[in-house]
């Protein structure tokens, strides 16, 4: 109770601060809501990558999730940006872009569901989201009440799921947890383990309710399927999609994906509430676990397009020294994030109790102490005041993970494009896709790249650089920076990342303990989660920085508005300084270790 | 930044990042194509016994400002026995030096000026743990005006 007390006094103290701020049209980081689009300047400034970042991160680019249009939209800017900018295509045929293959699964509006003989509207009470089975046909499947989403202690079993069309209820909105490294998303995928209701003909949770039209149709748009090898279809007619023709060779992966995809439901939908109804003959509301409804009859009809939605942009710029111009100073950022979905949420009051529960993690050494996450009380009174209505957000804009990175990589292209002599070596850049769906991206660039893979004497990552405040991490500051993996390949380029900042007229206060592994809970196998890590394993030594997982990665609040700026651009002419020291340097030699894999993942 | 490595959507995503080399084997067909395509997990236990490369063809003839794609070459590995052990699709090949007839980067050659210059092909670096030096293929290339 006391707890509770102190949490609710603490948030509405702060409201006052946010009000002041918002009487001179900026927030109480010192940002202003919007920022229209205006020339920037070779010089690396706060300015200018605020400029970047709002476009970047605006809400136009949906997310940027990888097989998404919003990572087209995103790509096609950071493309266009080097273009102008005078920078060398390194992609595919002359072009920036170095694009994967995937397809796009999209369910089409041949789609029907019923119940006990009456059709549900196909994007007015139901959607069908694309996931990795292709689904039987339902016939007269017995619906049946699960319980809760991503909470297995309020669910049906396995057995009581099997052979039923399963309807959840959705989970409250509450954030994941920093320490353990976020909860994320796949892009309206539900949350629910995968294995549990792996036998049921489908699951369908009640959270379509507040959605647009436009919403709704963007659910079923876009996920990406793999290529080449067409979703399990177990048996009956399922769709008309796939590839047809001969199948390709199954190998160990293939066989892999499809283990998995047993594992999943035959088909994921989202209803209304108003449709779940339909389903049980009355309200959801108060329903008792294994509750049963009507008898479900569904035909779910998919078509798989090839996709150019899942592209890397590569470009350079030559090196000034004849003999060196063929080694490269890899920059490296990603240009995707986890999309939107899910059930939106009042933005303001999201971001109070993330503010909140971020205090809680800094006081208690970044563990989760779950009762007092619990007890957060969030005063909506004061954010009325500013906000009289609720601003529903479902989209996660990623404006640090990892817009942050990416308008570095075009504020560092444009300050070297600018200087008279270029660097010896030359630099590479590579916006990396796909690097929230497991490092896709830069795993498809390392095998397939387009320079040789022994000329790049150094990859610089950068994911997450735009935060770093005190209220966002312990040891956080102006003066913080986060420095992943400097040293495990090469000691030569650890010592450079090191030199180089005690040049910078203000140096920072390097962050090593990401390396140190088990010591502290803060540690969340950084090494291993970002793109850096799949050049590491190629042998090229790397350096990656970053301020920090903060309160709001992964969620709707991820916003431009957010972002310390002037620490920001700092690290950028930090990283700048960096790059060129690296390209003009001896090349850095490897440790002679294989490449430095931490011992295990923190929980 | 990536959260937890999370076994589904890894898993789909490296089925299509194979898949297609797999559709485009099963398309070509001929003797080498019938022996597969080499999985990135089939790697380090082909490298244990891989002996050399072939790289076909082994010679390419092209004009100044003419591209062609290295995805065009058919590389394979042999082993100890002289057996081929399937097609590399992700090699890595070797900067040609600025100032050579032609350049290979970004993993295109291209003609820059007439001349007889040398690609160089190699089994990639990923699977490679052996101390020796990983198996090399030339392909020879002239650049006609």
């Amino acid at each position: 109770m006391h707890r509770f007390f102190a949490r609710t006094i603490a948030v509405a103290s702060a409201i006052p601060g946010i009000a002041l701020a918002q009487s001179a049209k900026l927030n109480e980081y010192g940002n202003p809501a919007r920022v229209a689009p205006a020339p920037t300047a070779a010089s690396i400034t706060p300015r200018d990558l605020q400029i970047r970042l709002y476009q970047f991160a605006d809400d136009s680019m949906q997310g940027r999730q990888v097989g998404r249009v919003g990572n087209y939209k995103g790509t096609s800017m950071i493309a266009a940006e080097v273009k102008r900018l005078g920078l060398v295509p390194a992609g595919d045929n002359g072009t920036y872009f170095q694009v994967l293959a995937y397809h796009i699964k999209k369910y089409t509006d041949h789609s029907r569901l019923s119940v006990e003989g009456n059709p549900l509207r196909w994007e007015h009470d139901w959607v069908a989201v694309p996931g990795a089975r292709a689904p039987r046909p339902i016939d007269t499947a017995q619906v049946i009440f699960g319980g809760t989403e991503g909470d297995t202690t309020k669910q049906i079993s396995a057995a009581q799921a099997a052979g039923k069309f399963v309807v959840l209820l959705p989970a409250p909105p509450t954030p994941p947890g920093a320490g353990r490294g976020g909860g994320g998303g796949r892009g309206g995928f539900p949350g629910f383990g995968p294995s549990r209701f792996a036998d049921a003909v489908a699951v369908a949770t009640v959270n379509l309710d507040g959605l647009s039209s436009a919403a709704r149709q963007a659910i079923n748009t876009p996920t990406v399927a793999s290529q080449g090898a067409p979703a399990v279809n177990v048996g009956g007619r399922g769709g008309r999609g796939g590839r047809g023709g001969n199948a390709p060779p199954v190998d160990s992966v293939t066989q892999l994906k499809q283990t998995i995809a047993q594992l999943m439901p035959q088909a994921t939908i989202r209803l209304t509430r108003a449709a779940a109804a339909a389903l049980f003959g009355r309200s959801v509301d108060g329903l008792q676990l294994g509750a049963t409804g009507g008898k479900v009859t569904a035909s779910l009809d998919y078509v798989e397009l090839p996709s150019e939605w899942a592209r890397n942009v590569v470009a350079i710029i030559p090196g000034s020294d004849a003999s060196l111009k063929g080694e490269y100073v890899a920059l490296g950022a990603h240009n995707d994030h986890v999309g939107f979905g899910g059930t939106p949420v009042d933005h303001d009051s999201l971001k109070a109790f993330n503010n909140e529960r971020n205090k809680l993690l800094l006081a208690n050494n970044m563990i989760v102490d779950q009762a007092a996450v619990g007890a957060i009380h969030v005063n909506m009174d004061s954010i009325r005041k500013l906000h009289p209505k609720a601003r529903l957000d479902s989209i996660r804009n990623g404006a640090d993970d990892d817009g942050s990175g990416s308008m570095a990589l075009l504020e560092i292209a444009e300050a070297i494009q600018s200087m008279k002599v270029k660097p010896k070596r030359s630099t590479l850049f590579v916006w990396h896709t796909g690097e929230e769906a497991g490092l896709v991206g830069s795993r498809f660039f390392t095998r397939n790249p387009t320079v040789p893979i022994d000329s790049i004497v150094a990859q610089i990552n950068i994911d997450m650089i735009g935060r770093g405040r005190a209220g966002d991490i312990p040891g956080g500051g102006p003066d913080y920076l986060g420095v992943v993996g400097s040293y495990f390949d090469s000691k030569d380029l650890g010592e450079t990342v090191a030199s180089v900042n005690k040049k910078q007229s203000k140096p920072f206060h390097l962050d090593y303990r990401y390396d140190t592994t088990l010591t502290w809970s803060g540690y969340n196998n950084i090494y291993a989660r970002s793109d850096h890590y799949n050049y590491a394993l190629q042998g090229v030594p790397i350096a990656f920085f970053f301020t920090g997982l903060h309160g709001d990665y992964h969620q709707s609040t991820d916003e431009p508005q957010y972002i310390d700026y002037p620490h920001y651009a700092s690290v950028v002419n930090y990283i700048r300084d960096l790059s060129v020291e690296v390209s003009n340097g001896p090349r850095p030699r490897m440790n002679g270790t294989k490449p430095a894999k931490p011992p295990r993942v923190v929980p | 930044m990536n959260t937890h490595m999370r076994l589904v959507p890894i898993a789909f995503v490296a089925a299509s990042l194979f898949a297609p080399r797999l559709a485009a084997q099963g398309q070509s067909g001929g003797p080498v194509a019938s022996k597969g395509v080499i999985a990135e997990s089939d790697l380090l236990k082909i490298a244990q016994t891989a002996k050399s490369l072939r790289v076909e063809p082994t010679s390419l003839t092209i004009k100044v400002g003419q591209r062609v794609t290295l995805d065009t070459l058919t590389v394979t590995v042999i082993d100890s026995a002289g057996r081929v052990r399937g097609r590399l699709t992700g090699f890595d090949f070797v900067n040609i030096k600025p100032g050579e007839p032609a350049s290979v980067v970004p993993r295109t050659l291209t003609g820059v000026h007439a001349g007889t210059t040398e690609l160089v092909i190699r089994y990639p670096k990923l699977g490679w743990k052996r101390p020796d030096l990983r198996p090399e293929a030339k392909v020879r290339v002239m650049v006609t005006p």
